[in-house]
């Protein structure tokens, strides 16, 4: 990951927090409301996912440093995770299933885990080693402009592309995942031969 | 150099230990008996469980020198069954209940063992009986862990209040996240020493 240019970061960024494949669970997440409270909910979601990103870039660190966890673990366990993500959407196990809330969703399930998951909080983590602060907070500003976009459009996208669309689209994420995750593992791996 | 080693040392045991993942299942386990009941066999549960802890904690050098097993292949072992629990948390979305027979009130099994001193867990403070050098690091770090475990445990109700179940699922998720995390870690400790050897 180390040698990625700024526009790769904001790329990786995006597919990770994978805005796209999550928009049939947030437009049934939110289909019992009308259309500007969908709008009101998504966006409030879409900025605490931002704020957990946010904790997690800052404190992440001192977090790994008090269980002595080292960059090639972090970016193995990275991939591991990023790759098992790509698997499960490549080869869905079932349709996932969200369960449908009455009462509104806030922060669970949208926020964490479906937006701020696993994959994006280790991708923070270990991108804030290699990159200075301030990079990685303009590329998530940036990043999180389209996510916010898709994040709050998820019902007209889901009506625009059609069921078939969304299930294309998500192959396609997937295989793209697989190859960034298994990226991410051959430079962990390489990463830890070098520190034998 | 010393608290640092036993900060490290008792949060990794308190996130092995993993009581937030663990409430559902004592909760379900429990939900026949009365708040005061609760409280008894919650610490009654976690005795037993220290004193299984504190057993493999003591046994520990002595048990691997007997087998002859390495370093290397603690290391290892330990960290396989670590990650492999720890991907189940992350990636299974079925809860796992475990079923009683009768309206029994558990006793030791399952919650003392194994949900609370898991096989990871016992693995995991063997492996730092036999390499950390003062034993009282390891203990008083159990200690702590545990003491913080009870905490969580005793005020379940008002936290499954506070956060919600779903709180409580985003909170097991991210605790799998970490221990992954520490899985990889030690298993690669272990191809280290084992590329050493």
């Amino acid at each position: 990951m180390e040698n990625k240019t700024f526009g790769q970061l904001i790329l990786l960024l995006f597919l990770v927090a994978n805005p796209i494949a999550v928009s049939p669970a947030l437009a049934m997440l939110t289909k019992d409301f009308e259309p500007p409270v969908q709008r009101r909910i998504l966006l409030q979601e879409a900025l605490i996912a931002f704020l957990v990103t946010l904790l997690f870039l800052f404190f992440g660190n001192y977090f790994l440093l008090a269980l002595r966890i080292n960059d090639s673990a972090l970016k193995i366990c990275g991939g591991i995770v990023l790759f098992t993500i790509g698997i499960q959407m490549v080869f869905p196990p079932k349709p996932s299933k969200v369960k449908t809330l009455h009462s509104q969703p806030f922060i669970v399930p949208i926020a964490v885990p479906l937006i701020a998951g696993g994959a994006l909080l280790s991708t923070v983590m270990i991108a804030s080693t290699l990159y200075p602060l301030s990079t990685l907070l303009i590329a998530l500003l940036i990043t999180w402009v389209p996510v916010t976009l898709i994040m709050v459009s998820a019902t007209l996208l889901q009506k625009m592309l059609g069921k078939r669309g969304i299930v294309a689209l998500e192959q396609l994420m997937g295989m793209l995942l697989h190859l960034l995750s298994t990226e991410i593992l051959v430079q962990g791996a390489r990463f830890f031969l070098k520190s034998l | 150099m010393e608290i640092m080693e036993l900060f490290s040392l008792t949060l990794i045991l308190f996130l092995i230990m993993d009581p937030v993942g663990k409430l559902k299942m004592f909760l379900s386990c429990l939900k026949n008996v009365s708040k005061k009941r609760y409280y008894y066999i919650v610490m009654r549960e976690m005795v037993i469980a220290l004193i299984a802890i504190l057993f493999f904690n003591l046994i520990g050098e002595c048990f691997f020198h007997t087998l002859g097993i390495s370093q290397t292949s603690v290391n290892i072992a330990s960290g396989l069954i670590l990650f492999l629990v720890a991907i189940n948390i992350v990636f299974s979305n079925e809860d796992k209940k475990i079923h009683l027979e009768g309206d029994e009130e558990p006793f030791i099994v399952p919650l003392a063992i194994p949900v609370i001193s898991n096989p990871a867990l016992l693995a995991t403070v063997m492996l730092y009986a036999s390499s950390i050098k003062n034993p009282w690091t390891s203990i008083i770090a159990i200690l702590v862990a545990w003491f913080f475990s009870c905490l969580v445990l005793l005020s379940s109700k008002k936290l499954l209040k506070k956060i919600g179940i779903d709180g409580i699922s985003a909170a097991e998720k991210l605790m799998g996240l970490v221990l992954i995390l520490l899985a990889v870690q030690r298993i690669l400790q272990g191809l280290t020493l084992f590329a050493h050897m």
